[in-house]
């Protein structure tokens, strides 16, 4: 199952569209402040005015999806990151930005990430690298029967018990399986309204610095 | 049109849409089928496929969106090409190609003669986050997880009061 990511992208063709109609000027061939056509037209490099926005739902998505991801040792929580970059070159030579935040732990790892997001069905853990596993409960949790005997199958387990913690020693974990925890998903459906508002602020943003620099305007007013 | 505030109810909202999803979808699935029992635990035969549901957001009735998680699982060894998984999660995504779902009161209900009351000018909508409406916002699997297959599917739920832009609140 391909580890879970939230991918963010800012779509050039339609932000261009939404900033054109918010300024009655077309955008040009480059993103430079200068028009080789020598027409009326000028154009401005709207992405630090995109950056300068998109942090705010980029701020809101990484806090959601820590508050979201059980503490745990927190190495998961601490994981999380934010990567840059630009997609396929469009037509008119705009990009679209991409950001996408996902967790930074190796592949090996992702399987926590996974099993977090989507949820464990029941399985059963075995040692692989040492003879037992070793876990601590607390005492009320723990209960007299010992996993796996029923059913006739071999299970050692030792319990180191000091009236608060069991430490148990086992050779087999009957796990009943985990409730997905849904960060990403849960995150997308709540970054979405927020998306959208900024997407509307940036257009109008964009829209507003090119009217300013439009000469044709400036005369007629 | 006005909506009786128990319409806006979270808990009206899921068994709607568990009710409706139970009437569709004939793979058994936990929290659908009271006597839901996959390993044949309580003396019947074990099933070689079935379905689990877990919510993981439940804000529709709050201007938000219900996530519901699907789990379709099967076992590998009576379904070793996984074609009880794909069948299973492809009914079940036609058995939730629907526009709306119409939404019940459920406060009235208490045993099961009990009969729920229809809710009159709101129901959940099926829409995904990026507007298409009647398919799941996500399916990963069949994928192989320990003795099993497990598909992933995810739908997102709102209320129509909550789509349109009037104030019920």
């Amino acid at each position: 199952m391909a580890a879970p990511s939230l991918l963010m992208t800012l779509d050039a063709s339609q932000f261009q569209t939404a900033a054109e109609a918010l300024s009655n000027l077309t955008i040009g061939p480059k993103p430079s402040r200068t028009n080789p056509t020598g027409d009326r037209r000028k154009v401005l490099d709207p992405r630090s005015i995109v950056a300068e926005k998109i942090v705010e739902v980029v701020d809101f998505v990484l806090a959601s999806i820590r508050d979201l991801t059980p503490e745990g040792t927190g190495e998961v929580r601490r994981s999380y990151n934010v990567r840059r970059g630009f997609g396929e070159v469009r037509s008119k030579g705009t990009f679209n930005l991409v950001y996408e935040i996902a967790s930074d732990l190796p592949d090996s790892r992702q399987v926590v990430v996974n099993a977090l997001e989507f949820g464990s069905v029941p399985h059963e853990i075995k040692p692989v690298h040492a003879d037992f596993l070793r876990f601590e409960i607390a005492a009320e949790d723990y209960a007299a029967e010992v996993p796996g005997r029923e059913d006739g199958r071999e299970v050692r387990t030792f319990v180191d018990f000091d009236g608060v913690r069991a430490v148990i020693y086992t050779t087999l974990v009957e796990h009943p399986g985990t409730q997905p925890h849904a960060m990403f998903r849960i995150t997308a459906a709540r970054a979405l309204p927020i998306a959208q508002r900024i997407a509307r602020e940036i257009a109008r943003a964009v829209g507003a610095s090119f009217v300013e620099v439009d000469p044709t305007r400036r005369t007629t007013s | 049109m006005s909506v009786p505030a128990e319409s806006l109810v979270g808990s009206n909202v899921e068994l709607s849409i568990q009710r409706f999803l139970a009437s569709r979808w004939t793979v058994p699935a936990s929290y659908v089928d009271a006597d839901f029992d996959p390993d044949g635990l309580g003396g019947g035969a074990s099933k070689p496929v079935w379905g689990a549901l877990s919510w993981v957001e439940q804000r529709a009735g709050t201007k938000g969106v219900s996530l519901l998680q699907i789990d379709v699982v099967s076992r590998r060894t009576a379904d070793p090409l996984a074609r009880l998984a794909r069948a299973a999660r492809d009914s079940l995504v036609l058995a939730l190609r629907v526009r709306s779902i119409p939404l019940y009161d459920f406060s009235g209900v208490v045993e099961e003669e009990d009969e729920e009351t229809p809710i009159a000018g709101n129901v959940v909508l099926v829409q995904t986050a990026d507007g298409r409406i009647g398919e799941p916002s996500g399916i990963v699997g069949p994928s192989p997880d320990r003795e099993f297959w497990r598909v992933v599917v995810t739908y997102r739920f709102r209320l129509l009061s909550d789509a349109s832009a009037a104030d019920y609140y």
